[in-house]
């Protein structure tokens, strides 16, 4: 392939063995594969809950506070629910609120992201203020602020969460619509008479959504947390004994610690974990892949 | 100038607001422009060619600004125009065609799309009738009809500046600007395109600015060759006249820094010094530190357009002068 004298190990390593070498996986292909991956398993777990769990995950099947087995292959609590039952059925408060709230946060951060771009002007300069007081807090301070104000039900608790997320997405997408505004395929649709609603729309909106889907999936990562770390503080949305993982962990985790029933505080724990860890590898990857595409094109 | 010029400029002054100051990029520039006629404004970089076209358009950048003048098209004025009325003015009545084709397209947009979003913006017709309109005028502009569906990077340099151009015609405009559009595109790649400019002109009377700084290229395409410094309008003539005898010294200058094929041209010509700076132009006739045969009359006072012969219009004191050329 390389004409001149300048041959590469590659070429070399072909040329001596005839044989195709495959390109390897790079870093950021496992991170999106194994994140990926993650995140349908355990969308699967809660999705095909009332398939796959063995137990009733709100009554008593056993004995309390037994140890894993393969009777209960995560252990009983207190009340001799099954642990395991409680896990598959707990994933899916998080896993909603952290979607919910994201998508909320996106449906309101990127229009006033764009409009907020594209204009500019005082309209601009005040709504950058405004996303900046709220991102300026700290997002648990806030997100326990408006739950201690709104009340803690799932629907509140979602929108105390999807208001934290708002400034990250405007914060994005109006820095992207910056610099795509500048651009000259945007003068050239300009220069064509087109609109300014089909500019923001056709032109400049496509041109920001890589960087969208990776804030958005650290986003639901952050959420998820989020909602964990309220629950935790006892502001969460669940009443017991409706299943949830951070409502359990923080039941639990006293008794984990002094009794030495650590499967009651691990598997919750390592649950919410799983699911953060598998939303940050995707947009990791994701940040990875799109971000150098961005600065060649 | 006569009545039945299409695009007429008169006194057109263009000034932006930079941060040192305002920088007078066009400075009271006229030009008219026939039914047609293809026109060269040619000029180094910062000479304010490129601000012409967008000047035009009226698609300045926010710190650029309209100060003075005159642009009417077909006796409308463009200058006092409202926003939804330009609109209906671009792309449909005046197009451009952008310097540089790798990033004149939407990287994200198949080419279809792009020309179908263009034809809908202005007339009201199915998506499928808009799509065969392009399909059809690509096949005339010799691309395979299938690239429609291709994104922007699957095509090369050349491939691209004509999808440009087919964006910039599919609407049957009467004036075309283009601004440098065969620049990053190899020689032959240069020519096909300035062909396919002369065919839409004599297929479709389009009246055609081209926007350039090469003197051989204007040469090729143009009818009449316009020549900007710093701001100013220092030349205009018809393309023979202005090659055989350039009145200007700036166009003298230009003219001898074409390098030529021949064996013995050895040395290649160019013109002393650097453009001026447009926040603080020199005094009197702009082009004095640089010309070889300035007088103190040129440090004091601006020379003003005047027509030496018929349709041959020269900004220089000494342009009557015979010993000067």
């Amino acid at each position: 392939m390389n004409s001149g004298k300048k041959l590469s190990l590659h070429g070399m390593l072909q040329a001596i063995s005839r044989v195709k070498i495959r390109r390897p996986i790079t870093e950021e292909e496992w991170f999106i594969t194994i994140g990926g991956s993650i995140i349908f398993l355990i969308f699967m777990m809660a999705l095909l809950a009332p398939f796959i769990s063995p137990y009733d995950p709100t009554i008593k099947t056993g004995a309390s506070y037994q140890p894993p087995s393969w009777e209960h292959l995560m252990g009983t609590d207190k009340f001799g629910r099954d642990m395991f039952s409680r896990i598959i059925w707990g994933g899916r408060i998080p896993l909603v609120i952290g979607l919910v709230a994201t998508i909320f946060s996106f449906a309101i951060g990127v229009p006033l992201g764009l409009l907020s771009g594209y204009f500019g002007g005082n309209f601009d300069r005040i709504l950058s203020l405004v996303m900046d007081s709220i991102y300026s807090f700290p997002g648990l301070v806030l997100a326990i602020a408006l739950a201690a104000l709104l009340g803690s039900s799932v629907v509140n608790i979602t929108v105390a969460i999807a208001v934290i997320y708002v400034p990250t997405f405007f914060r994005v997408v109006r820095g992207q619509v910056l610099s795509i505004k500048e651009e000259l395929y945007v003068t050239a649709a300009i220069s064509i008479g087109a609109k300014r609603r089909t500019i923001i729309a056709r032109y400049i909106f496509p041109n920001t959504i890589p960087s969208i889907a990776i804030v958005f999936s650290l986003s639901i990562a952050d959420a998820i947390l989020t909602e964990a770390g309220l629950s935790f503080l006892g502001l969460g949305p669940v009443v017991p004994p409706v299943p949830d993982w951070a409502y359990d962990l923080q039941k639990w985790y006293g008794l984990a610690v002094s009794q030495g029933y650590w499967w009651l505080a691990f598997w919750p724990g390592f649950f919410i974990m799983l699911t953060v860890l598998g939303y940050s590898l995707f947009g990791e990857g994701l940040n990875e892949i799109l971000n150098p595409m961005l600065r060649e094109v | 100038m006569t009545n039945q010029e299409l695009l007429s400029i008169k006194n057109l002054s263009v000034v932006y607001n930079t941060t040192r100051g305002r920088l007078i990029a066009i400075d009271n520039f006229s030009l008219g422009l026939s039914e047609g006629e293809i026109i060269s404004v040619v000029g180094e970089s910062g000479s304010g060619k490129s601000t012409l076209g967008y000047a035009i358009l009226r698609i300045l950048p926010p710190n650029g600004k309209i100060v003075n003048g005159e642009i009417h098209f077909n006796g409308i004025n463009i200058i006092q125009l409202s926003e939804k009325e330009l609109r209906e003015l671009r792309g449909k009545k005046i197009s451009m065609i952008f310097q540089d084709p790798m990033t004149s397209l939407d990287p994200l947009m198949r080419i279809g799309d792009q020309i179908v979003e263009t034809i809908l913006e202005h007339e009201k017709m199915d998506k499928e009738e808009a799509w065969n309109i392009g399909a059809n005028l690509l096949e005339s502009l010799r691309i395979d009809s299938e690239r429609m569906y291709d994104f922007p990077h699957q095509l090369s340099g050349g491939m691209r500046q004509r999808i440009v151009i087919a964006l910039a015609i599919v609407l049957n405009p009467k004036v075309v600007i283009a601004d440098e559009p065969t620049t990053g595109l190899d020689v032959i790649v240069q020519y096909q395109i300035l062909d396919l400019l002369k065919r839409l002109r004599d297929e479709r009377k389009i009246s055609i600015i081209f926007i350039t700084h090469d003197l051989g290229l204007a040469y090729d395409i143009s009818d009449r060759i316009a020549v900007m410094y710093a701001g100013k309008l220092v030349e205009l003539a018809e393309k023979n006249k202005l090659f055989d005898r350039p009145l200007h010294p700036y166009t003298q200058g230009l003219l001898k820094s074409i390098p030529e094929l021949s064996i013995d041209s050895k040395n290649l010509v160019s013109i002393p010094g650097y453009p001026p700076d447009m926040v603080t132009p020199p005094r009197g006739c702009r082009f004095h530190p640089r010309c070889p045969i300035a007088m103190s009359l040129c440090r004091q006072k601006e020379p003003k357009l005047i027509e030496v012969e018929k349709n041959h219009y020269v900004r220089c004191f000494r342009s009557g002068e015979v010993a000067f050329k």
